[in-house]
């Protein structure tokens, strides 16, 4: 197998919490807490968490915007941390971000023309024609007129700034994309138009794709393989349709309950979640033992004390749940009972 | 251009107030500036049988003239003069320091630099301004570049703290993180990204600062701690009727008149430009 | 099985189950400088008593306006320009500012997107409970206010009524202080709940504790509800009925298992094969829907949605099409309402 576009080991990152007048440090805010990603050349990871599970934090280190507490982070295989100024720079350019928000993505003030020209100025392209043509050869790549390039973000709909946005992470040709919710900002009928512009945009440019979601159906179509975080922790890893078929982990079970379904609506089901009312944990005050289980229905003095193991159900899906066969075996009992 | 030509006419007709102000404005700026051709008589010459003489009795001289005979119409105009020009360096000044000290400021922000800024700040927001005065002069002299600089460090403190401010929340906009991601550096965020949002936040202050400068150097000048005669400044020009002020009221109400005017003038664009660059007003 | 449907449903039809019916309900926005914005334009739809109806549209449809001219509640410059809104028979828009006041809360509640702004965030939430409860009942005891705001707060799942009534909305999560709201907006225990985007600003598994609540409460309370939303997932776990609006109108009105196994109205059919589903597609691309939503202050002169419709004829651009039934309590506005078309023909449904 090629070596990974892009290799996390153990990523930490921890803010210190500091008060009063001599800032002393008075707790630690653990946003990210041990997290491990592969992404092959190619290929799309998903990673799925709900919002404060730390998903933004995450790809902002890995970005380079914010440093690492603690792991490391590879680009084929060279850690970013250890390089020098240039190759960072060189790096940079592989790499690219799309936002969630696209009206704070883009500076007000700036016309289209602007916004996209910038990265092309910053590396020192000085030849205004050809800058010009490279803007609007990328606005008709993501389907826009090359008129736009005269307008300002505030004059185009969400769905027209999130394809300019999609524009400007591209201009550089890089070869991995870090999305961070990309469609969940925008209406129904445009997030099927954007997700389609950037399965094309992936085959032809060769994309790798990092995309964060808050939920499973949204990267149902796209995902090759899917990471489900939970408070800072990955809970369970598995390719795309492992997930889906046989979910292990609890949480996950969880999402896909509570993900929309046409199936279900036609079902008639009743609707019920396998969850205790309550929210995310604090991430100054993590629990103990295993993250989830203050909400999970399954867990026992043994989740409130161990740290679980991660654990390898078949090639590939791994699942951070001691009792996930337990579980597993509970729920086809209990489906054979409904029965 | 032309595209921007016509959008200020658009503006100027949808906001007859700022109409106003600005053709007010330009008309003293007129009268500044050829001050040598439309005033009607020399201001240093004085001549003793004609002082004191009441405004609208003679047309040689319109306004009247003050205690030595000079003509007081030619007088203000040569002072608005010195008054604009003082006012405009003082404010340009105030401009370039806040913007400087408040970009660097909420940058650094939370950091050393920031803090140490806005100590500074705090410090020259706090200080009597009298005191501050009297201090710079008695180190500078009465002169020009002096009271320029007075203006300037008492206007400066507001415009760093409102833009530092501003660059603090701009800063979390993910516009600003695309740019680092970019590879675009420090400078080039502050001058290009941050640069370029801040001044509508505070342009519209402007006018109104010039407003308060050009009062505050005639208050200074008609205490004596501003320019210094033989410069003919607005606030001279009103100092020169103190003794006179019961009897010869016209001396000091006319230039004071014309600082009411200039006053006004200046706040209706200062509305204006408020309006237009406020959207929670602009409907 | 068809006949044995429609027996099922013929008592429903009576005519003291309909809770709600809006005929031809109609608001513009008169915006300054002359120009009109027809957010909704003949809006027909009925609600039969303890049923949910889900309102599915997206952003600028007309459906949160569309609640708020039921609640008679809609912003400057917006006016209700004509229809009905019959309420248990009455029709709402004939009443009186003063008359409105007391229905509002007691009879019809409102819950809002953003549980982050409908709590004063100075007073306590037992303060602004019983606060809500007054409104409507001037001269209650304290034992009564107490009785009322502890029921609602039972009503929604919170047992520990004692310790979260003395605490400030501040020191709750969203998805808690949403739970709150509900409360507040069902302490009269009204007959008709309007809730209008109650889950989008929260998490996915709080989305579904809040629906899960809103599905207890109906069961106890047995009042109907109004779902707003832009989220098919939620109309699918939670609505009995489903109307889907489009640019101002009412384009499909239907049973929800009808509705999403046979859609008929072009428009459904393209949400319905592009919005995100747990279920795979058989195409790894998905069918989106091409353009953009009308401007409604320019609307198109055919049927609106004919720009974006495969199924678009010649006719489609000339006349609008009106609310026709097609089929079984459906209702559909298309010229050429499909008929052969099953949700299934996309998506892998299980």
């Amino acid at each position: 197998m090629a070596e990974p576009i892009l290799k996390v080991t153990n990523l930490k990152k921890h803010y210190p919490v500091r008060k009063g007048l001599l800032n002393r440090q008075v707790a630690t805010r653990y946003v990210v807490d041990g997290v491990d990603i592969q992404i092959n050349p190619g290929e799309t990871v998903a990673l799925v968490g709900e919002s404060g599970c730390g998903k933004t934090v995450l790809l902002r280190v890995l970005l380079g915007i914010e440093e690492a507490t603690e792991g490391e982070i590879c680009y084929y295989g060279k850690d970013i941390t250890k390089l020098g100024r240039q190759e960072r720079k060189e790096m940079r350019k592989k790499v690219q971000m799309i936002f969630q928000d696209s009206m704070s993505a883009l500076h007000p003030r700036f016309t289209i023309m602007e916004s996209l020209a910038e990265p092309l100025l910053l590396n020192g392209m000085k030849d205004r024609t050809q800058i010009e043509k490279i803007v609007v050869e990328m606005l008709e790549k993501v389907g826009l007129d090359a008129g736009y390039r005269f307008r300002n973000p505030e004059s185009l709909s969400g769905g027209q700034r999130q394809r300019v946005i999609i524009a400007r992470a591209l201009v550089e040709r890089p070869e991995l994309i870090l999305a961070d919710e990309p469609i969940s900002a925008l209406d129904v009928s445009l997030q099927a138009q954007v997700l389609n512009l950037l399965m094309d945009l992936q085959e032809e440019f060769k994309l790798s794709m990092l995309f964060v979601a808050h939920d499973l159906a949204v990267v149902r179509q796209i995902a090759d393989y899917i990471l489900i975080m939970y408070a800072g922790h990955i809970l369970e890893a598995a390719p795309g349709r492992e997930i889906y078929a046989n979910a292990c982990h609890p949480y996950t079970q969880v999402l896909l309950e509570s993900a929309p379904s046409i199936s279900k609506g036609v079902r008639g089901e009743a609707f019920h979640l396998n969850l205790k009312i309550g929210d995310a944990p604090d991430p100054m005050n993590p629990p103990s033992g295993c993250v989830f289980h203050t909400r999970c229905v399954y867990a026992d003095e043994g989740c409130r004390r161990r740290v679980p193991k991660e654990r390898k159900v078949s090639d590939g899906h791994y699942v951070a749940c001691d009792k996930y066969e337990e579980i597993g075996r509970n729920v086809k009992a209990g489906q054979r009972g409904e029965q | 251009m032309a595209e921007r030509v016509r959008r200020f006419f658009r503006f100027c007709k949808k906001n007859p107030s700022f109409t106003v102000g600005l053709v007010i404005m330009v008309l003293i700026f007129v009268l500044a500036v050829f001050a040598e051709w439309i005033a009607p008589n020399d201001p240093y010459l004085n001549n003793p049988k004609i002082k004191l003489m009441a405004p609208f009795t003679d047309a040689a001289y319109p306004l009247g003239t003050d205690y030595i005979g000079r003509c007081l119409l030619s007088r203000m105009i040569y002072g608005i003069r010195t008054s604009m020009v003082l006012c405009l360096t003082a404010v340009a000044g105030a401009l370039v320091l806040g913007i400087g000290v408040g970009i660097v400021s909420g940058m650094a922000y939370p950091g050393r630099m920031d803090s140490v800024l806005m100590r500074i700040v705090d410090v020259q927001m706090g200080y009597p301004f009298i005191v501050l005065v009297i201090i710079l002069i008695s180190l500078f002299g009465q002169s020009i570049p002096s009271l320029a600089l007075v203006l300037a460090l008492s206007f400066w403190a507001p415009y760093a703290r409102n833009i530092r401010g501003s660059t603090m929340i701009q800063k979390e906009a993910d516009y600003i993180s695309a740019a680092k991601l970019m590879g675009a550096g420090n400078r080039r965020i502050a001058t290009k990204y941050l640069g370029r949002n801040v001044l509508p936040g505070i342009l519209p202050v402007v006018p109104m600062d010039i407003s308060s400068a050009i009062v505050i150097e005639s208050l200074l000048s008609y205490m004596g701690l501003g320019v210094q005669p033989p410069i003919i400044s607005l606030g001279n020009v009103m100092g020169d009727g103190k003794n006179y002020i019961s009897t010869n009221w016209w001396i000091t109400a006319m230039p004071g008149f014309l600082i009411v005017i200039m006053a006004i003038a200046l706040t209706l664009i200062g509305d204006a430009l408020h309006k237009q660059f406020d959207p929670k007003l602009r409907n | 099985m068809e006949e044995k449907r429609r027996e099922e449903r013929k008592p429903e039809e009576r005519k003291e189950d309909v809770l709600l019916e809006v005929r031809d309900l109609r608001t513009y926005f008169h915006m300054p400088g002359g120009k009109v914005i027809k957010a909704v334009e003949g809006v027909n739809f009925r609600l039969k008593k303890g049923r949910v109806l889900g309102i599915i549209g997206e952003s600028g449809s007309g459906k949160s306006v569309t609640s708020r001219a039921i609640m008679q509640i809609v912003d400057q410059p917006g006016r209700i320009e004509g229809g009905e809104v019959l309420f248990r028979g009455e029709d709402l828009l004939k009443k009186s500012e003063r008359e409105m006041s007391r229905l509002r809360g007691s009879k019809i509640s409102l819950i809002f997107q953003d549980p982050n702004t409908s709590f004063n965030p100075y007073m306590t939430i037992g303060r602004q409970l019983r606060q809500a409860f007054r409104v409507h009942n001037k001269k209650a005891g304290k034992e009564e206010c107490e009785a009322a705001v502890r029921d609602a707060l039972k009503l929604v799942g919170i047992n520990n009524w004692e310790e979260v009534t003395k605490c400030y909305p501040c020191q709750f999560s969203a998805g808690f202080r949403q739970r709150l709201f509900i409360a507040m907006a069902m302490i009269f225990k009204p007959d008709l709940l309007i809730a209008d985007e109650p889950t989008t600003s929260l998490g996915i598994t709080i989305q579904a504790e809040i629906i899960q609540a809103l599905n207890e409460i109906r069961e106890k309370v047995g009042n109907s509800v109004i779902m707003i939303t832009h989220d098919f997932g939620v109309v699918s776990q939670f609505a009995d009925d489903i109307f889907v609006m489009y640019a101002g109108r009412c384009v499909e009105y239907s049973p929800k298992k009808e509705l999403l196994v046979a859609p008929r109205h072009p428009y459904t059919v393209g949400l319905l094969r592009s919005v995100p589903l747990l279920e795979a597609r058989k195409t790894k691309r998905l069918k989106s829907i091409p353009g953009f939503p009308p401007d409604m202050a320019n609307p198109p002169e055919g049927c609106p949605f004919a720009e974006r419709c495969e199924w678009a004829k010649p006719k489609c651009f000339k006349e609008p099409p009106k609310l026709a039934s097609v089929g079984e309590g459906r209702l559909a506005a298309c010229h050429y309402p499909l008929t052969e078309y099953r949700t299934a023909d996309d998506t892998r449904l299980e």
